[in-house]
């Protein structure tokens, strides 16, 4: 092992010495210097309290709503107002704070909790930052104008359609969910990268801290479960502002295909928020009973395995639409499997405090919290997997109370028992204890008088959404008492901000390791340094900071880490740049130096230029290739090398010898840079894009007698054939000029690129005779909608794929690229064969599937 | 600087077992992601557009359909248990946890893969096979 | 392989508790004078009890509450358990010093996780799935020879209700006969609907484009409240009806008084509010048969007198109320598409009298 400071030393810089780590990693100041900021810390708290923030605006929904119900035929609220109250608060809960404040706190402890200085994409995260902080504005200033969305967080169509939601305000939902989407995704594969490629050595698969685990398997299901999504808000958005017909029954549409597309990702999306309470639960317990969480692998299994349950039970949202019994019986069976994993996890949850002792102190009361009401809302849940059971309470109180159970029991209490236990590794103090035992005790109490007389209500025949209720219908007291309740709960929250702003100045000083806890972020410094570890940690267990305690009493903390004393990193990280250890995926075995970019502005205006392109959809679809252009010029301007990169001699892209090779050139040493994992997971997305695509295909196909739909003509073969040869043949070129510079050969990368392009200029060029003689487009029918769109979609991908050659070919003939440094032909290369191979399958399902399923 | 060196030592598995670990791990959750999109969209589409509705073996047609497919996946699941039971066998003597993970960080990671394997084509196999309690006991186009 | 599944003691054709009797307060009795002052409406339900999922008066429904009983009394044991459990943990070994070592012996609890997070609770799933399969194959296996059917249109914000074999057509009210099950068969003209009427059955989605079914029946003579379930709209609340569950003798006078056109007007007073009807804009969107009042865009008047409530079940069917209604329905329900009649006194009372005739 490296050089490890001796004991006794503290922290402390030296003063007056200049710090060339430090000054290399600092934040900039300045208003202009704020926007520039990419350090995760920074992002993940800004995440983090710009979640807060929406929390509160959606809470005063709530209390509003509450007060309309407090008695039958209340005034307080009118219907229109109502309706756009109780949309802004289910789609604000969910999209601008539990998922982004989830994100952020994983944002925030990830690299902390790996070992590692920042994440892999410092500019991607704060791109998602700005994306999501845009589109909440935007969001709550639709209720400013008074035509916020009134259509529920669900949406369904027709009623938001065209025809029965003429106003903005759909607009707005649809508009701003794509555009959300686009933030949660952003933030889910700089998490998976990080955690892949960034933990510290010794952090094998089987080391890595439940929270982190938990933070992975949301990541993942947001890659899954958000692209349906965004093809189903696309389309509705285009049923609204182009006059295409998915949802449309008129036309061959179905109203359904949206339900479907929802909930694949709506039913996921309740675990997304939960998972990650999960996993702060899991943090907050070991520490609390001085104890390793017991069963820490058997916890693992049961996060993955609920990860991939929830994608089995979307359809238990509709059994009320009448879909076949047996089909939907499959649902309850998937619904009612996923109780094992989480009871597992509150098993080895009380199984750790039973071995160990309990600590009551403010984060473990909220841990307790959590289990009483997520194991009530747990017992609702398996309650309304059972379709009969499900048919009566479906869309009443009863499911309201059930699914607040679950999402305050299980996430809004682990996410106050983790500001509990996370904010002096914030703030530097500790919140205080005795403010935090009555905020939990009002929370606590409020939220139960609130929420468990629903459970009544809703059998008693109250359905969800009704802005007021008759008298007589044995509603009223129990109302009452929820909406009286509701002021108790505020009342703890309102607490909550007190005992914040109060703790952040005069709370007591916390030190590195308020809790005695074991994982590696309670190592660095209370606040971090920028940097946050001087010397890239060696982590032998799971708890590495009690396993040091065991094994080497004197030594109460992995000093390396945090010495400043250090003057170098155990693994050679440099000072002069932003560098982190990049290690391989399974086994955290030490591979190169991540070299990670500065403070920048350009992710401010990538976010603007993107929101353009999102609001001109709203307005004019004129605006959105204006925007799309606009996207591509910052893009460009992200990622066009400075003068000092583009110099050979630049230190990134050269190894000193003994020293690991940086990212840049990586590839070339056996091992792949985090942009690779970057771009497989871009192509993953892109694929569950396609494949949402495909289904939505299928799903009209299968609905229809004739198809095509309304006597159009199935497509003609001959053109589409060779059109796809063409698209083929075009990725041999781009395989040569990949080769070619891997080599050194510059005529071959030139040549290459060229032919490659040319290539694709023809497959466009052959695409636009095909579609000019047809004699339907996307406003015919649901058939032309979905013909149209699919093509349209995977032109687009062609266009934006010859935009970026033309960029990677610039590059090329300034002699940018060559034998060491080539990864973005590499990456360029990935993408234009996933585009191209991408296409077989549209391919067979837009020309060959309307011969091939005929005979159905 | 020169300890690093020891990280990269070689893997004790080959490829091929390497992605045969990889299916013990897999084969669970995939297998019945896919065997429940495809017995779903079997009977809805079978349901509405009237087809396999002949009798095989004194059985509705779509009934027998699914209880084949249902089958044929619980058993691959269990394939997979079994493979990731045999990894499981061969390595658990291995540490498990703790110890200087810099060096052989392995030893720890390839019984875990295992365990989880073995974990998961239980569950699966199991929430799998429970399908065919609908199939079996309902009325299959009711 | 396949076996038709009975619940014991339910099925459905039979009536097991005694009859129910609805509290009906005297509506008649409401002077002129309140609708001059038609915005004071204050809507009430006084004509059908709580619409409760547990108070079943039907087969379907009560296989339902059944089911409830025994998951409250599995999930009631689950929760006790595992909350007393904790809290046993809790505070037993509870210690106030944050400075406790951490103890990292290998921890002996790992057959709690087994026990208490696998086997056990597997256990009581596979319990529950078994009597959530029953109950669902139960409700699968109504059918009847000669079914009743009742064709019910979804609309943004009341139900339109046709009885195809009789060939008239109603709204936001259904008659059936008591003991005997009923198939209603469900769509919906504008946007999703969902059809509840908990004392007798689950939910059905009504959705455009789709044609659903649902069983009802009710074992009770009795009035039972339906409502949307489905948000549709800014009037959803608003969106109620009510089952009238008769003997088979009093049904078929209710059928054979329905299937009748509607009463010629008697009196001068009712002919003039005829004129007044059929020479306002009433015309195009309601129905009087065998009248030039042909509008299908709202309910059928022919026999609106013989209903017992108005606006969707929101309010009671009396002069009062529905002068109200006539003069503004937007104020209690607002955004509907009837707009507000402007009418002198003496035409009102006409039109109402005529209404009101049609019995």
């Amino acid at each position: 092992m490296a050089t490890i400071a001796s004991p006794g030393e503290t922290p402390e810089r030296m003063a007056g010495s200049p710090d060339t780590l430090e000054r290399v990693w600092q934040p900039p100041g300045g208003f202009i210097g704020w926007f520039s900021v990419v350090n995760h810390r920074s992002i993940g708290q800004r995440y983090i309290v710009t979640g807060m923030f929406f929390f509160i605006l959606a809470g005063i929904a709530g209390l509003l709503m509450r007060i309309q119900l407090a008695v039958p035929e209340n005034t307080f609220l009118n219907p229109e107002l109502y309706n756009q109250l109780f949309t802004l608060h289910g789609t604000t809960m969910m999209f601008l704070f539990a998922v982004p404040i989830m994100e952020g706190v994983g944002i925030y402890l990830v690299p902390l909790m790996i070992g590692a200085r920042d994440m892999a994409f410092p500019r991607l995260n704060a791109f998602g930052y700005y994306t999501f902080l845009i589109s909440g504005i935007v969001l709550w200033f639709s209720l400013l104008i008074g035509s916020a969305p009134d259509g529920g967080w669900f949406a369904y169509v027709p009623l938001t359609g065209p025809r029965f939601s003429p106003g903005p305000g759909i607009d707005f939902y649809a508009t701003l969910i794509t555009f959300l989407e686009v933030a949660a995704l952003v933030a889910a594969v700089e998490l998976i990268i990080t955690i892949f490629k960034m933990r510290a050595p010794g952090m094998s698969l089987n080391r890595i801290p439940l929270f982190v685990w938990a933070i992975l398997v949301m990541a993942f299901m947001i890659v899954f479960a958000m692209p349906p999504l965004m093809v189903a808000s696309i389309e509705l958005m285009m049923d609204r502002t182009v006059g295409t017909h998915f949802f449309n029954p008129a036309a061959g549409g179905d109203p359904l295909l949206w339900q479907h597309l929802f909930w694949f990702f709506g039913h996921p999306e309740v675990y997304i928020i939960l998972i990650p309470g999960l996993g702060m639960v899991s943090a907050i317990v070991a520490t609390f009973s001085r104890r390793p969480f017991v069963g820490h692998t058997l916890v693992v299994i049961a996060l993955i395995a609920i990860g991939f349950l929830s994608f089995g039970l979307w359809v238990h949202h509709m059994f009320a639409v009448g879909l076949p019994i047996v089909g939907a019986s499959f649902f309850t069976v998937a619904s009612v499997m996923i109780a094992i994993p989480s009871g597992i996890q509150i098993f080895a949850t009380l199984a750790t405090m039973w071995s160990g002792k309990v600590v009551l102190k403010a984060p473990m009361l909220f841990v307790l919290g959590f289990i009483f009401i997520f194991v009530l809302g747990g017992i609702t849940g398996v309650m309304v997997a059972a379709i009969p059971f499900d048919l009566q309470v479906h869309d009443t109180y009863f499911v309201v109370a059930h699914f607040h159970y679950v999402l305050i029991g299980g996430a809004v209490f682990p996410l106050f028992a983790g500001f509990y236990y996370w904010f002096p590794k914030l703030t530097g103090r500790l919140l205080d204890e005795r403010l935090g035992k009555w905020h939990f005790w009002l929370l606590f109490i409020g939220f139960n008088a609130t929420f468990f007389p629903m459970h009544i209500t809703g059998f008693l025949g109250m359905p969800r959404r009704v802005y007021t209720f008759l008298p007589g219908l044995g509603w009223d007291l129990l109302n009452f008492i929820s909406t009286a309740a509701t002021f108790v709960l505020a009342a703890g929250i309102v607490l909550f901000m007190f005992n914040v702003f109060k703790s952040w100045r005069q709370g007591q000083v916390a030190g590195n390791n308020p809790w005695g806890a074991g994982t590696l972020e309670w190592a660095a410094a209370s606040p971090p340094a920028p940097y946050n570890f001087r010397s890239t940690p060696v982590v032998e267990s799971l708890e590495p900071l009690w396993y040091k305690q065991a094994h080497d009493p004197a030594e109460h903390e992995i000093r390396h880490v945090d010495a400043a004393n250090e003057t170098q990193d155990q693994f050679g990280l440099q000072d002069f740049q932003r560098e982190s250890l990049g290690t391989s995926p399974l086994d955290a075995a030490p591979e190169q130096r991540i070299v990670l970019p500065g403070p920048s502005i350009i992710p401010l205006l990538t976010a603007l230029a993107v929101a353009f392109t999102f609001v001109g959809a709203m307005i004019d679809v004129v605006l959105v290739p204006i925007g799309a252009f606009l996207v591509f010029l910052v893009i460009v301007a992200w990622h066009w090398p400075s003068r000092e990169e583009q110099a050979i001699s630049h230190p990134a892209t050269t190894s000193p010898p003994g020293l690991l090779p940086t990212s840049v050139v990586a590839s070339n040493h056996g091992s792949q840079p985090p942009i690779w994992g970057g771009m497989l997971l871009l192509l993953l997305i892109e694929s569950v894009v396609f494949a949402s695509l495909i289904s939505s295909y299928l799903y009209l196909r299968s609905g229809a007698i004739e198809w095509p739909l309304g006597g159009i003509e199935k497509p003609d073969l001959l053109l589409p054939s060779i059109n796809v040869l063409v698209l083929l043949a075009s990725s041999i070129p781009i395989f040569i000029a990949d080769q070619g510079i891997r080599k050194g050969n510059q005529t071959r990368l030139r040549f290459g690129l060229i032919a490659g392009a040319v290539l694709a200029i023809v497959f466009l060029t052959l695409k636009y005779i095909e579609y000019s003689s047809l004699d339907y487009d996307w406003t015919s029918n649901a058939y032309g909608s979905i013909v149209w769109t699919i093509t349209g979609f995977h032109s687009a991908h062609v266009i934006s794929l010859l935009l970026k050659t033309i960029v990677v070919v610039i590059l090329a003939f300034k002699g940018y690229f060559t034998a060491e440094r080539n990864i973005g032909v590499q990456v360029n290369g990935i993408y234009w064969h996933f585009v191209v191979v991408v296409w077989i399958p549209l391919f067979i399902t837009l020309y060959l599937l309307p011969y091939l399923l005929d005979p159905l | 600087m020169t300890e690093q060196t020891a990280v990269h030592s070689p893997t004790p598995l080959e490829r091929r077992q390497q992605l045969w670990l990889w299916f013990g791990v897999a084969a669970g959750p995939l297998i019945w992601a896919i065997h429940l999109v495809l017995a779903y969209a079997l009977q809805s589409l079978s349901c509405q557009w009237q087809f396999l509705h002949t009798t095989i073996l004194g059985m509705h047609g779509l009934r027998f359909t699914l209880l084949v497919i249902t089958i044929l996946a619980v058993l691959l699941i269990v394939y997979g248990g079994v493979v990731a039971y045999g990894f499981w066998r061969r390595f658990r003597s291995l540490e498990y946890g703790q110890g200087d993970g810099r060096r052989e960080p392995e030893r720890g990671r390839l019984p875990f893969m295992a365990y989880v394997g073995v974990a998961f084509s239980a569950l699966f196999a199991l929430v799998t096979l429970l399908m065919l309690t609908p199939i079996l006991a309902l009325d299959i186009c009711g | 392989m396949h076996s038709t599944k009975n619940l014991p003691h339910l099925t459905w054709t039979q009536k097991q508790k005694p009859p129910y009797r609805p509290k009906l307060l005297p509506g008649g009795t409401v002077i002129l004078a309140l609708f001059a002052a038609g915005c004071r409406q204050t809507p009430i339900n006084n004509l059908t009890g709580i619409p409760s999922a547990l108070d079943a008066r039907g087969p379907a429904a009560a296989s339902v509450t059944e089911l409830w009983w025994i998951i409250f009394g599995l999930g009631t044991a689950v929760f006790i358990t595992v909350i007393g459990l904790m809290l046993w943990i809790v505070l037993r070994r509870r210690v106030g010093v944050e400075e406790t070592a951490v103890d990292l012996r290998k921890a002996r609890s790992t057959p709690l996780i087994l026990w208490g997070g696998i086997v056990i609770p597997f256990v009581i799933l596979m319990v529950f799935l078994f009597f959530s399969l029953r109950t669902l194959a139960f409700l699968q296996q109504v059918s009847a020879a000669e079914p009743l059917t009742i064709e019910i249109t979804g609309r943004m914000w009341w139900w339109e209700v046709h009885y195809p074999d009789e060939g008239f057509a109603t709204a936001n009210e259904i008659h059936i006969p008591v003991g005997r099950p009923v198939q209603i068969r469900g769509t919906s003209a504008d946007v999703i609907h969902s059809f509840w009427v908990p004392q007798l059955n689950g939910k059905q989605d009504f959705t455009p484009g789709r044609l659903d079914t649902l069983w009802l029946q009710a074992d009770e003579p009795g009035t039972y409240r339906g409502l949307c379930a489905e948000f549709c709209g800014l009037q959803h609340a608003r969106m109620q009806l009510i089952v009238v569950a008769q003997p088979a003798d009093q049904f078929e006078a209710w059928l054979e008084q329905q299937r009748l056109p509607a009463p010629e007007p008697v009196d001068a007073l009712t002919r003039r509010g005829q004129q007044v009807f059929l020479g306002s804009a009433c015309v195009y969107c309601h129905t009087v048969r065998d009248t030039n009042a042909t509008g299908d865009l709202g309910p059928d008047l022919t026999h609106l007198a013989s209903r017992r409530t108005l606006a969707a079940a929101i309010l009671e069917n009396n002069p009062g109320n529905l002068a109200g209604w006539i003069i503004d329905p937007q104020h209690i329900k607002p955004g509907n598409l009837m707009p507000p009649t402007d009418l002198d006194s003496a035409d009102l009372q006409a039109l109402l009298a005529y209404l009101n005739s049609l019995e």
